[in-house]
């Protein structure tokens, strides 16, 4: 029986289970150990916002990457569905990249077939969540140019939203805090990196903060036109569980 | 209903800090624009300074839902609701006595930043009604802008409504520092804005809109050489792809947009479309807005319905929307048929129904834009056929796990494996098979005011405003 450790990442399951795709072969039982590492898969864009530190001791080929017939689009596909943490998703995954080195680059066309819904369905999730959370994500002041968020996703969006925010509030220190996951994207005005946070460690508002919230909450009530009040939509675009981490109170 | 007026009296609160003079202008100034409904942030993409405040997504971002179930994405909010102009729609006019107030370009910008930074908005859409005059109208908006782009830094999106009558120089320079500009139309014809906006004529809406245009054209070559929307990429714009940033002076990198009232005069669909695919082709317009009109004025000039025409408003942006993103132009959209749109069914059933000699398509010859006429198909799902055709012949089974839904479109697309009755129906037939196999798709309950058993009068007195 093969039986494949890997460390939690989505480079440690590749480089894992590379030896195996080489020989066209599939583990029986794929192990993970919760280590959660932002290494991701190699970019050539912004390098140094990335930081790729990998778990001490692993040892990869970096031509684990170069698996032939693998397009930048297939990487995507798996990266994204990868972190939806779904149970098997490393099998899935494997089924879907020896497809692809079987088709020679061209395996986003076998849209039929089931190796390749099944990413395309667990990436679909995890993309959606993560525009979900461009949007409702709620940055709250907590000290001199310094903002925490708090989320809950079900998927581990954590590294799709960090660089999102690093370019749209290069200027200003934030921490993004998935709670679920204990862990906690930070940016100090360089890089960012992901780090361990338990879920209570939740920090307290500055002075401003509850002035800036009023304001919204007055605006967000004031814009909905009353002649249309159609509660049933708005629950439609923000489902419940999303309610207790805004700032805003939807449903009235 | 009476909980949000509850609701509403939060703002009346008078915090200590900085920012609560504020509170009750934000409470007047958003109220007063949230009629207006061209919100949208998409149209311009634009990447962060480095180290910068800021970025313009691509892909609009909604950052929250109103009880109305309208997408949120802009800080939207008139700079003044004083008014010197007495259109008959609007709740601003001159003749109206309501609570006026009016923010300091600081304020609004101090505003502005404060949302954005916790990620409550993409941005700002500014409207005023006028204060004074035109020209000062106008330079108020500019400083509050510029001291956003300048001062804050800020490189978020930013939408402003031109005031019509404004000097072109101050057009232009407002045009340079942000993302889309808008000059209202208002009412679909000359007679009828001759009859309803007595302050504002056909040429001072036109002239500004072509010069909008002409100076967009001349500072954004780029996106004036794009191809017609292929299968392969992505879709977006009206008629053009969008084009990232690119460095140098920028006029308006979103384009501009308009919006219309409808009901308020006689046009039907047909004119009000055709007008649009104009202002979409000759003006190069990124969006036209509809706004059903809500008679809060008791004014001679204007019907007054009995409801506001909702459903009338859904069909409108579902037919333009075929106009910008699937080929469709405004004069077959009404072949065959009267120059309204169906209430019963969305405007490209409306158009397969009249039309069934183009039906059955087969899914998999049929080219993309053939797909795209195929009720039920959207860009998306015709695009995967495309893509997955390539891969082998496609069977019903296969359409299906494309994840496309086949309650529509089975009528009008076959395959291997369709079921035969379903196609090649008698129109009259057609009709009611479609009504019948989905009761609840119109969904008219969504969208009368009657469903609303607590409506006050009241609210419809705040209806229509901040037109600019
Ligand atoms: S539509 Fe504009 S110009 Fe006309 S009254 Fe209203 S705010 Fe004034």
């Amino acid at each position: 029986m093969n039986i494949l450790r890997y460390d939690g990442s989505f480079y440690g399951l590749i480089c894992a289970l590379a030896p195996y795709l080489y020989r066209h072969q599939l583990p029986d039982v794929v192990e993970r150990e919760n280590v959660r590492q932002p290494a991701l898969i190699p970019t050539d864009e912004e390098p140094q916002m990335i930081s790729t530190a990998l778990a001490p001791g692993l040892a990869c080929d970096p031509q684990a990457f170069r698996l032939p017939g693998v397009s930048r689009e297939s990487w995507l596909n798996a990266w994204h569905a990868f972190l939806s943490e779904a149970p098997g998703i490393e099998t899935m995954i494997a089924r879907y990249l020896l497809l692809a080195i079987e088709k020679r680059g061209a395996v986003d066309t076998y849209l039929t077939d089931d190796r390749v819904r099944n990413i395309n369905r667990f990436a679909h999730r995890v993309l959606a969540e993560k525009h979900r959370f461009m949007g409702l994500l709620r940055f709250r002041n907590i000290g001199q140019n310094l903002y925490y968020a708090s989320i809950n996703s079900d998927n581990f969006v954590l590294p799709l939203l960090a660089p999102f925010f690093v370019e749209r509030f290069a200027d200003q220190q934030w921490i993004i805090h998935d709670r679920r996951r204990e862990v906690a994207a930070m940016y100090d005005l360089r890089v960012w990196t992901i780090i361990e946070r338990s879920a209570g460690d939740l920090p307290e508002d500055s002075p401003e903060e509850d002035a800036a919230q009023r304001l919204w909450r007055c605006f967000f009530d004031s814009i909905a036109v009353r002649e249309r009040l159609n509660l049933a939509l708005q629950q439609k675009f923000i489902p419940k569980k999303y309610w207790s981490d805004l700032i805003e109170t939807p449903g009235r | 209903m009476a909980n949000v007026i509850g609701e509403m009296e939060k703002c009346l609160d008078q915090p200590q800090e900085r920012l609560s003079g504020v509170i009750d202008k934000l409470r007047i100034l958003s109220a007063a624009a949230r009629y207006d409904v061209s919100c949208a942030s998409s149209g311009s993409s634009r990447k962060s300074t480095p180290g910068g405040l800021g970025n313009v997504a691509a892909s609009g971002i909604c950052h929250s839902w109103a009880a109305d179930g309208r997408c949120i994405s802009l800080l939207k909010v008139l700079f003044t609701n004083h008014c010197a102009y007495d259109c008959a729609y609007c709740l601003n006019r001159r003749s109206n006595d309501i609570e006026r107030t009016a923010f300091t370009p600081e304020e609004l910008a101090e505003l502005t930043i404060s949302f954005y930074r916790r990620n409550y908005i993409e941005g700002l859409f500014l409207s005023s009604g006028v204060l004074g005059n035109p020209d000062y109208t106008m330079e108020l908006l500019i400083r509050s802008v510029r001291l956003l782009r300048e001062v804050h830094g800020f490189g978020g999106y930013i939408h402003l409504k031109a005031i019509p009558g404004a000097d072109p120089d101050l057009l232009f320079e407002a045009g340079t520092l942000v993302d889309r500009m808008s000059v209202n139309l208002e009412l679909p014809s000359h007679n009828s804005l001759q009859l309803l906006a007595p302050d504002k004529s056909k040429e001072q809406i036109l002239l500004p809109m072509t010069r909008i245009r002409d100076w967009h054209r001349e500072h954004n070559p780029q996106q004036h050489r794009q191809p017609l929307l292929t299968s392969q990429t992505e879709v977006s714009g009206p008629l053009q792809s969008r084009k990232p940033f690119v460095a140098g002076l920028n006029f308006v990198p979103g384009g501009q947009s308009t919006q219309m009232i409808i009901g308020a005069s006689p046009e039907d669909d047909r004119q009000i479309l055709t007008l649009s695919e104009s202002l979409y082709k000759k003006m190069q317009l990124k969006r036209v807005y509809y706004s059903a009109y809500i008679p809060i004025n008791h004014d001679s000039r204007l019907p007054e319905p009995p409801q506001p025409q909702l459903l009338r408003e859904h069909r409108l942006y579902q037919a333009d929307w075929l106009l910008r993103f699937y080929r469709f132009s405004a004069e077959e959209l009404f072949e065959n048929g009267p120059p309204t749109l169906d209430s019963d069914f969305d405007p490209k059933i409306m158009w397969a129904l009249r039309h069934p000699e183009r039906f059955p398509v087969d899914a998999n010859r049929a080219d993309f834009g053939m797909l795209l006429r195929v009720p039920g198909l959207g860009v998306l799902s015709a695009q995967r056929i495309v893509r997955a055709r390539r891969a082998g012949v496609l069977r019903y089974e296969d359409l299906v796990k494309l994840g496309i839904v086949m309650k529509r479109a089975r009528f009008f697309l076959t395959a291997p494996g369709s079921a035969t009755g379903d196609l090649g129906l008698d129109p009259h037939l057609l009709r009611r098979r479609l009504l019948a196999s989905e009761p609840g798709a119109i969904k008219p309950k969504q969208l009368s005011l009657n469903d609303f058993p607590g409506f006050l009068p009241e609210v419809w007195r705040e209806a229509v405003t901040g037109q600019f």
